[in-house]
């Protein structure tokens, strides 16, 4: 048992650090800083298929490692994107034990993402008047967490309930 | 998605407008000046009324600004993400600001009366 959780937790890293890379090459942001965070699918699959400890691991393993092969690790970047995993987390975890639904976890956790950026780049940049892309990223965080919430509920339901670790 | 949860997020959305009103300069064409900091620090001030193409050397390489028709924007950077040129256009009335982090630059606008 403990083996077949090691092995999908390699693969889910695996999954969210590849989307990771190639949606910041191939798709780039979509609107100002914003991209559309396709790795979050794969935390929220891991969410609801391995549990909350597992998600964490997945979620810095991308931020980590997906960093480091685009060689921005502990640059700015970097920071940046781990304040927006952590904050994000925080989240999945609460809606986690609220019982919250797929989409609305991944709308909030979008929002948590996007939130946890902006508040690094005010901090490292010293520009309160980032604040004010902070909107901006709130309303577009919503269609882009539907997006990933109904594409990881999908996904979800795709998984055979006897691959199911949890 | 639950009833509940529908309304909260109509509630952020709301909140999102809301915050978005009350954080936006009122900053008139007139008075307003595009400050550009490098590294916290601010070291040029451009009028957005006169048209032209600024250049500054950053922490990974040239960072240009662009000014034309009381708006700008970055443009020909030399840096890996590109995040900045991505944010387009920009004016008085759309304020944003404009954030290269890899070369340390903040293009933001504010209202200067002298």
């Amino acid at each position: 048992m403990k083996t077949k959780r090691f092995v999908y937790l390699t693969l889910l890293s695996a999954m969210a650090i590849t989307l990771n890379i190639l949606e910041s090459i191939l798709i780039g942001p979509i609107f100002m800083n914003l991209r559309i965070g396709l790795a979050n699918i794969i935390a929220l699959i891991t969410l609801f298929m391995l549990g909350p400890k597992d998600m964490i691991i997945v979620n810095f393993m991308r931020v980590f490692i997906g960093n480091l092969l685009r060689g921005l690790i502990f640059g700015s970047t970097f920071w940046i994107s781990l304040a927006g995993v952590t904050l994000s987390s925080i989240i999945l975890l609460l809606c986690y034990h609220l019982k919250s639904s797929i989409v609305f976890t991944s709308i909030l956790s979008s929002i948590g993402h996007s939130a946890g950026q902006v508040l690094m780049v005010m901090f490292i940049y010293q520009q309160a008047g980032m604040a004010i892309t902070l909107p901006y990223l709130l309303i577009f965080s919503i269609p882009t967490g539907i997006l990933t919430g109904f594409v990881a509920k999908a996904a979800l339901s795709r998984v055979h309930a006897n691959l199911k670790i949890r | 998605m639950k009833k509940k949860e529908i309304i909260i997020v109509l509630v952020i959305s709301l909140c999102a407008v809301g915050l978005y009103m009350f954080l936006k300069p009122n900053v008139e064409q007139e008075s307003a000046k595009i400050i550009v900091t490098y590294n916290d620090k601010a070291i040029d001030v451009i009028d957005p009324n006169v048209d032209g193409i600024y250049e500054y050397k950053g922490n990974y390489g040239i960072f240009h600004v662009e000014v034309k028709d009381g708006r700008w924007h970055a443009v020909d950077v030399e840096c890996p993400t590109q995040e900045c040129v991505h944010v387009g256009w920009v004016g008085v009335d759309d304020y944003l600001p404009i954030i290269c982090l890899p070369n340390g630059f903040a293009v933001v606008l504010e209202e200067i009366n002298s």
